[in-house]
């Protein structure tokens, strides 16, 4: 038994795993500044009809990017109260004229001024299952209960962030992350799970592309 | 044992009341005074947007609209029955004309929607009726993984209520009837923060199929 489980786990260590593709765009090769007292904010796009940028995704980008780091990330929902209702998924600015266009009113402006927020990171992507297979049945009688089969399921995340710098209403760069991974769940009386955490792989490898933009590396 | 008591819970019916809090807009108030009439039935409104689905929203929504429509006049009176007399620019009379709700199961999309619709009268400080508005809001939740059924429901009715804020902040004023009648007052709008659809610059660094050029002229405008 001893020696079953060694092998499901190891079997679960070899494809509970996802592999991660990394693309850049900047448009200067000279790190960007934010200064002490300056932020940054990171919001998710949640426009689109069938899908959403999870919070969850980019509170984890913004994690990431200010660990170890000089970076200043404010939590996005503080942001969006803050700015309310100009940043609701039915107003959000979707280019940077608009956005400049919507700093142009005083109150915004103020906002922004005493926030002191110097870049906007915008995410838009989303996590999904492409494929699944097998099957799994679980059973309960007067003798016990159990779960045996076996099924698994592939999860593909696509995001891209676009840096905007508010100083200069220019975009900065673009950074795009595809990840995919396997999960299994093998049925041995108890069902054993082996998670490709892909959605965290994607966001841990956007975070720190998205940091290298930045002069912001602590030791 | 317990087994079976879940399983036969997940049939019964759905109770639930929504919640969130809902922070002040950033708006500059528009130069009139209003009251505003929520009666007994709005605050208290109990939804059943189908036959095993409850959603008291009466607290949550009355919170919203008090909270909006304060920042968008120089002042707002709030009454829970008709007055006799007006004593502001404006009476505006809030109802809810229906809320629907979209499942997993029924929808196959992966996601909870809800879709609360509402009745806005204006009315003038005579109360002449100015302009009746039909506005819809519209929230989903990001996914159908939620910890339980009533806990997506009230996430996606929270987005609706906040989209039904972003309604009275940028569409409100834009109200044919009631803007033609503040224009006879020689009221000028433009105080409070307008977001029309300016055309993209030319040097704009994204492209059209990302930014949707076509498509932010129609968010801000359509219902």
């Amino acid at each position: 038994m001893r020696n079953a489980l060694a092998v499901i786990a190891y079997i679960g260590l070899l494809t509970g795993c996802a592999s991660t593709n990394i693309d850049e765009y900047r448009s200067a090769t000279t790190p960007l500044q934010l200064e002490v007292s300056e932020q940054m904010v990171v919001l998710g796009r949640r426009d689109a009809g069938h899908y959403e940028t999870g919070v969850d995704f980019s509170n984890c980008v913004g994690k990431v990017m200010s660990t170890n780091s000089s970076l200043t990330v404010m939590p996005e929902l503080e942001f969006i109260d803050a700015f309310y209702p100009w940043f609701e998924p039915r107003v959000a600015p979707k280019n940077l004229s608009r956005l400049k266009r919507l700093l142009e009113e005083p109150m915004l402006n103020n906002k922004l001024n005493e926030l002191n927020i110097r870049y906007m990171v915008w995410l838009d992507g989303e996590t999904h299952t492409v494929d699944s297979s097998g099957s799994m049945g679980c059973s309960i009688g007067p003798g016990g209960a159990g779960c045996f089969g076996f099924s698994s399921w592939d999860d593909e995340s696509t995001y891209e962030a676009i840096v905007w710098d508010l100083s200069s209403f220019k975009e900065k760069g673009r950074v795009s992350v595809d990840s995919v991974g396997t999960s299994y769940v093998v049925g041995v009386v108890i069902p054993l799970p082996f998670i490709a955490r892909v959605q965290n792989e994607a966001c841990i490898g956007m975070g720190k592309q998205v940091k290298a933009f930045f002069d912001a590396e602590v030791d | 044992m317990l087994a079976v008591l879940s399983l036969l819970g997940a049939c019964g019916a759905t109770t639930l009341t929504v919640t969130g809090s809902y922070p002040p807009p950033l708006t500059s108030p528009l130069p009139l005074t209003a009251t505003l009439l929520l009666d007994p039935s709005f605050r208290n409104y109990v939804a059943t947007p189908s036959d095993d689905i409850s959603m008291k929203i009466g607290a949550a929504q009355t919170r919203m609209i008090e909270q909006v429509l304060r920042q968008r006049f120089t002042s707002l009176t709030l009454v829970t029955t008709q007055p006799e007399t007006i004593n502001t620019d404006i009476l505006l009379v809030a109802s809810v004309a229906g809320v629907q709700i979209g499942t997993p199961g029924e929808t196959h999309l992966g996601i909870y929607e809800v879709w609360i619709k509402y009745n806005l009268e204006i009315r003038d400080s005579g109360n002449t009726l100015i302009a009746k508005w039909f506005m819809p809001a519209y929230g989903k939740t990001p996914s159908a993984f939620m910890t339980s059924e009533a806990k997506a429901v009230d996430t996606a009715a929270q987005v609706a209520l906040r989209d039904a804020g972003v309604r009275l902040v940028t569409d409100f004023h834009r109200i044919p009837a009631f803007h033609y009648w503040l224009a006879q007052r020689g009221q000028d709008t433009a105080a409070a923060p307008i977001i029309s659809a300016p055309a993209p610059a030319a040097d704009d660094p994204m492209p059209a199929s990302k930014t949707g050029a076509a498509t932010s002229a129609k968010e801000n405008t359509d219902a």
